[in-house]
């Protein structure tokens, strides 16, 4: 679905000097510096699956997902989505994808959610039947009924990802480009968000390309992943494999009476326990979450429970030092 | 295509009515502003009887005709003015990623409800001076359409090419070089005979203001002949043609840097 | 001003222990004493290239156009602030702005000189504070004829200055208690 050789696409910054005088000469004379995002990256993704596109901050992730909806054009290198290259195939292209960026919506921001869905109906040329099967499978899966007829700006984040979301869905795109889809968001919308994103990719094979800072939005949702870290594509492969092999120990923090022995259930993690606050450090090989929850609600009468993922930055490091068994 | 454009700007009336003090404070704006626009030459022909052979009448007929075009350009086409920033917001990101064509999109963006009462300002005051020339004859009505359209799509093109520099100059959302040239209209109120060669130059081919509401009160009047009706429609779809060329060569220019 | 009303920001500028008009006014002089520099380099470009045309003020007329500038100035950020105060009240803040501007351009002598309005005008606009903001200072400068005599401008413009004082605490006072900033 994705073939991508050689992509690399690099940046002219204005240099700018701080201070008066550094001021005053960025009036006269403009110094420019290259800045490379997107340095001789290569990589496949195959027709329906999940793929993730993890990396910290200015690790490039944002410049590929516009060079492959087509509105970024590269420096050198290709990229084929379809077979065809998405600068030069046209409206019929943009018509089978479908692009959801986090920090900017889709949504026409002053007019009511459902006009702005009818929109979508006419400018990509739906018909009656196939929009209103999307449509009314939108509405329900991510409960938007009450949102509809709000305008985009009176929603709240959460709101008006969800109702992001469902847009995009409308016109059944064969490929999915999510930036950045979860970020701020709070726990509950995103499970919805995730939920919803899995069951249409598997159900419908709808193709859905990631990025994200947060490794359960990837964790429940994608198979494969693809890390990227200044640019440079520092690991592909499948998402399980990634796990095991650079993220070790994830940690729950509980605040309440022990009650059971937690010890004997999780005899090969670190506990520690402070007053009424206990920090258990897991191995993530040994143990899936859904264990240690379990183990913890049967041991613990619970007040407040916090879990700590696994800095992303602290994942990339580890691969980019070439941590981590095999 | 149209029925979308024209659902889209119910929407927005719909949803700004809500907001009713400032609808019609944006209305009574437009009334005000264009209103102090006519006092100006109001106070001029108190003290001089005309100015280079132009009557006042004639003087109000340009007015009504640059009101018109301005005010329909606002009802209409006001979304030009928010693209620079919907480029540094990254809401043009959107748009591209859209199967529509990025200059509908952005033309059907929004609506200046301004607009709305500086177009009826002028649709109120063209019959009235029409009337008072003695033009208000079937001729004279149908020319006067037809500047009003030229007009339109001419007043059009100068707002999209003054807000195509956002496209090479990152300007950090806010640029006053779409509303500087929109300015220079200022100077087409009156009759092109009073400035230097190089300013007359400028209101017609450059910034051609001129040819929305100037030289249309000259055919009308009898100082030009009717064959520059074609330059009036000639500049409008030359000017229309270049706007675009540039809009669009200004997104290639965007595609290829970037931020 | 409006901008920050219309975004909710000024609630930021609400809360800071420096009353609201203060902030305002540090804000404004500051800037405008950028803005008059680049305005004093034009001006004097154009004078190398116009200055024929143009009247020269003579030095004795100084002082006394510095004070009613001085006057001018606070006046015309005062006036300002009340209009832009009017935000708190409407959603946009367009439309109060474009107002304003027009009645400054045409009542303050910006388009063409009071001097030359017809003589019922004239008298409109004297009661007006607009033509105190620039039409006064300049008429002084160059020893014109102020319509109302020189002490009598000095006194209105202190007159309408503190009439908007006065406004700024009446509507900043009923705003700041109805002060609700639209969400989402």
């Amino acid at each position: 679905m994705i073939n991508a050789q050689n992509l690399r696409k690099v940046y002219k910054i204005n240099v700018k000097k701080s201070g008066l005088k550094g001021a005053l000469g960025n009036l006269f004379h403009s110094e420019w510096m290259e800045k490379v995002a997107v340095g001789d990256l290569s990589f496949q993704m195959k027709e329906g699956s999940a793929l993730a596109c993890i990396g910290e901050n200015g690790a490039g992730k944002s410049t590929l997902i516009k060079m492959m909806i087509g509105i970024l054009t590269p420096t050198a290198g290709q990229i084929r989505v379809f077979g065809k290259d998405p600068r030069k195939a046209g409206h019929g292209y943009l018509r089978r994808i479908g692009v959801v960026f986090g920090q900017k919506t889709n949504l026409w921001t002053d007019i009511p959610v459902i006009e702005s869905y009818q929109a979508v109906k006419t400018l990509y040329k739906l018909e009656e039947k196939v929009f209103r099967r999307n449509y009314d499978r939108v509405v329900e899966l991510l409960s938007l009924q009450p949102l509809l007829s709000v305008p985009a700006r009176k929603l709240s984040l959460g709101q008006r990802m969800r109702a992001d979301i469902g847009m995009v869905f409308l016109h059944s795109p064969e490929l999915l480009f999510l930036d950045e889809p979860t970020i701020g968001l709070d726990i509950n919308v995103k499970h919805t968000i995730r939920t919803f994103l899995r069951q249409m990719n598997q159900e419908t094979g709808t193709g859905i390309f990631l990025t994200s800072h947060d490794l359960d939005d990837i964790d429940e949702i994608c198979d494969d992943a693809i890390v990227l870290s200044g640019g440079r594509l520092i690991y592909d492969g499948g998402l399980e494999q990634l796990k095991h092999r650079f993220v070790q120990d994830k940690m729950i923090q509980v605040v309440g009476k022990q009650e059971g022995d937690i010890h004997s259930r999780l005899p090969l993690a670190k506990i520690g326990a402070e007053g009424r606050v206990t920090k258990i450090v897991y191995p993530v090989r040994e143990y899936s979450s859904a264990e240690v929850l379990a183990a913890v609600s049967a041991c613990f009468a619970i007040e407040d429970i916090t879990i700590e993922e696994p800095d992303i930055d602290e994942v990339v490091s580890r691969i980019f030092a070439g941590e981590g068994t095999a | 295509m149209i029925r979308i454009f024209l659902e889209m700007k119910a929407q927005y009336i719909k949803t700004e009515m809500e907001y009713s003090a400032n609808f019609w404070m944006m209305l009574f704006s437009g009334v005000l502003t264009r209103l102090v626009s006519m006092a100006a030459p109001f106070v001029i022909y108190s003290n001089l009887p005309d100015i280079a052979g132009w009557k006042r009448d004639e003087i109000y007929l340009i007015l009504s005709f640059l009101f018109i075009a301005e005010g329909l350009c606002s009802v209409l086409f006001e979304g030009i003015w928010q693209m620079p920033a919907m480029v540094f917001d990254g809401k043009f990101d959107c748009i591209l990623s859209r199967p529509v064509s990025p200059l509908f999109q952005v033309i059907s963006y929004g609506m200046g409800l301004q607009g709305i009462s500086v177009f009826l300002v002028g649709a109120v005051s063209l019959p009235v001076f029409l009337k008072r020339l003695d033009l208000f004859h079937p001729l004279g009505v149908v020319l006067s359409l037809f500047f009003v359209l030229c007009g339109t799509l001419l007043c059009m093109s100068i707002y999209l090419m003054g807000n195509c520099v956002v496209f090479w100059f990152d300007a950090g959302g806010r640029t006053t070089i779409p509303y500087t040239v929109s300015q220079v209209g200022q100077y087409a109120r009156y009759p092109l005979e009073i400035y230097p060669n190089i300013m007359r130059f400028l209101l017609l081919f450059l910034v051609p203001y001129g040819f929305i509401c100037v030289v249309p009160v000259e055919i009308l009047r009898g100082s030009a002949a009717w064959t520059e009706c074609f330059g009036v429609a000639g500049v409008s779809a030359v000017f229309f043609l270049v706007a675009r060329a540039v809009f669009y060569r200004g997104i290639r220019h965007y595609e290829s840097v970037g931020m | 001003m409006s901008r920050e009303i219309k975004t909710g920001q000024v609630a930021a500028r609400c809360v800071r222990p420096a009353a609201f008009l203060t902030q305002y006014l540090a804000e404004m002089v500051g800037a405008l004493l950028i803005q008059g520099a680049v305005n004093l380099f034009v001006v004097l470009v154009g004078f190398l290239c116009f200055g024929r045309y143009m009247t020269i003020p003579s030095a004795s007329a100084l002082p006394a156009f510095a004070l009613c500038l001085i006057l001018a100035v606070m006046l015309r950020l005062m006036m300002i602030d009340v209009f832009s105060l009017l935000c708190f009240f409407t959603t946009g803040y367009l439309g109060i702005s474009w107002t304003r501007a027009a009645l400054f351009d045409f009542f303050s002598g910006a388009m063409i000189p009071v001097a030359l309005f017809p003589g019922w005008l004239k008298a409109i606009a004297c009661c007006t504070p607009f033509p105190y903001m620039l039409q006064a200072p300049v008429a002084v400068l160059l020893g014109q004829d102020t319509l109302v005599g020189l002490p009598a401008v000095y006194g209105l413009q202190t007159v309408w200055i503190l009439i908007f004082l006065g406004l700024h605490g009446l509507i900043y006072g009923l705003a700041r208690r109805n002060l609700t900033i639209a969400g989402g």
